[in-house]
């Protein structure tokens, strides 16, 4: 019972496309963005949603994930480029609440090893708590690139005070078709996250960083 | 009358939100929790324990404006009621198999009534609670679903015009309890038991009754006014904001009432990502 049509959002997604890619190249990988405003909700009374949804491609190569691991995990992350942290590099942090903040900005999200889950509040406290940015346990037995993957194409949905929020679902490198099936996932998403389903959906945009905006509800 | 022994206590509310949302992650893909909101009738397979039930719900109450929540069944309450009577393993499963004469009251019931209608029938007397625009739905569900003579449901309205009926066992009832009005719910509490003096109950049930910030601490003022030194309160929740759940332990934590978490190995696969189940005591050290 989805509201939008993908023939409609693949006209915009052609707009869209045509825009970022001749109209006016940048010379940055613009990401497409999902902005949403939201109607007949209330936020104080009703149900405070939260939800992530995995996406087939990564809308953003370029998400920045630290992981937090054991001597293990620590090798695993430099074999496959990524950027790790182990317990001493935490320890050394010296729980200064500006060098976890800064930490906390510097990534879009953790993989923690599944033996430090619990230690890291001790060593880093509630800052990355309170961002919401709570670490993805991995096991020795996960693949770690898998698990990084995994955490990079997962998006996610939350609403704060405001009636609306804005979710990164693409970019302008990827296919017609895989950004119109990104967009249309998410939105229906969306709305199997509101109370009153497209009742509560005022607009949806798709946007690139420095392009225009394209209403497709 | 419950070991707790093997519960995990919360101390701090920061460090189990934390553990909560980093171990016991939600899914992806996980939506608002609503059962099924395409249909005003329902039928609801409990896997488990194999019980059906055929449920009313109110789609056109819940678009509506004003407090709409009750409108339809939440999964976190089908989930919790096959846990509690199917899995041997779970902490409160001889309350509800033993023929207890327990007094159970339940907050924000909603019109799907599931809870009452199962365990009703198995323990002394079962007080369903909510708002008063959801009881006259919730009062049919009941009447619907549960294995007793439709007799022994009775609600506020009823129960004064038969003020003399006989209390049989296994009694189900319906009472308005609106949190932001503690005292008028505890005044429709006592009036069915016609004793300003009556027993507060011995436990508390409330499933997926925590869902923005405006409610908590209503809700928790709500459920310690019912609560004696002996009651204990079963809280089944939907993961959904970190911070909302954090503000709901950090309230409980406040109101000095004690705070557990059922450990993961505990719940139901269901149960074990994206949900959580909270047992509340009052605070034995003070």
């Amino acid at each position: 019972m989805s509201k939008i049509t993908s023939s409609h959002v693949r006209e915009n997604v052609k707009k869209l496309l045509e825009f970022s890619t001749e109209t006016k190249k940048r010379n940055f990988l613009e990401t497409v963005e999902l902005q949403v405003g939201l109607k007949n909700y209330d936020p104080q009374r009703d149900k405070r949603f939260s939800g992530s949804l995995k996406l087939p491609q990564v809308p953003r190569p370029n998400m920045t994930i630290c992981i937090f691991g054991d001597a293990f995990d620590v090798d695993r992350a430099k074999s496959i480029g990524a950027e790790a942290m182990s317990v001493d590099d935490l320890k050394k942090l010296n729980k200064n609440k500006k060098l976890i903040k800064k930490l906390a900005k510097k990534y879009n999200a953790f993989v923690a090893s599944e033996v430090l889950i619990k230690q890291i509040p001790r060593l880093l406290g509630p800052t990355l708590s309170k961002a919401g940015k709570f670490p993805t346990p991995v096991s020795h037995n996960d693949d770690l690139y898998g698990k990084v993957q995994d955490v990079k194409s997962t998006i996610k949905f939350q609403l704060k005070k405001v009636l609306c929020l804005a979710v990164a679902v693409g970019n302008v490198e990827m296919e017609e078709d895989i950004l119109v099936n990104q967009i249309m996932m998410s939105a229906n998403f969306l709305v199997s996250l509101l109370k009153k389903n497209w009742q509560n959906v005022g607009s949806l945009v798709i946007k690139s960083t420095m392009g225009p905006s394209f209403r497709i509800y | 009358m419950i070991d707790a022994s093997g519960f995990d206590p919360i101390d701090s509310a920061e460090d189990h939100i934390y553990e909560l949302y980093a171990i016991r992650e939600v899914p992806e893909g996980q939506h608002l929790g609503y059962f099924d909101r395409s249909k005003n009738e329902i039928k609801i397979s409990l896997e488990e324990s194999g019980i059906d039930l055929t449920i009313k719900q109110s789609l056109s109450g819940l678009n509506s404006t004003s407090s709409s929540t009750g409108f339809i069944c939440w999964q976190s309450a089908t989930y919790f009621l096959d846990w509690v009577i199917s899995k041997i393993d779970n902490p409160f499963y001889s309350i509800f198999h033993n023929n207890s004469n327990l007094v159970v009251v339940e907050l924000g019931t909603g019109v799907s009534g599931i809870c009452a209608s199962v365990l009703g029938s198995r323990v002394g007397r079962y007080i369903a609670t909510d708002q008063k625009h959801i009881l006259k739905l919730l009062q049919q569900n009941i009447s619907d679903n549960i294995s007793l003579p439709s007799n022994s449901i009775k609600n506020k309205q009823k129960q004064k015009q038969k003020q003399k009926q006989k209390v049989i066992s296994h009694q189900v009832d319906v009472i308005e309890y609106d949190w932001e009005y503690p005292e008028q719910g505890i005044y429709n509490y006592q009036e069915l038991f016609q004793d300003a003096s009556a027993p507060l109950p011995d436990v508390i049930i409330a499933c997926d009754t925590i869902y923005n910030d405006y409610l908590v601490p209503y809700f928790v003022k709500a459920l310690k006014s019912l609560m004696s030194s002996t009651t204990f309160a079963i809280v089944s929740l939907q993961m959904r904001d970190p911070t909302t759940l954090e503000n709901f332990v950090n309230e409980v934590i406040t109101a000095n009432l004690k705070i557990y978490s059922i450990p993961t190995h505990l719940l139901s696969k269901h149960q074990q990502k994206g949900f959580v189940v909270y047992y509340i005591t009052a605070n034995d050290t003070n």
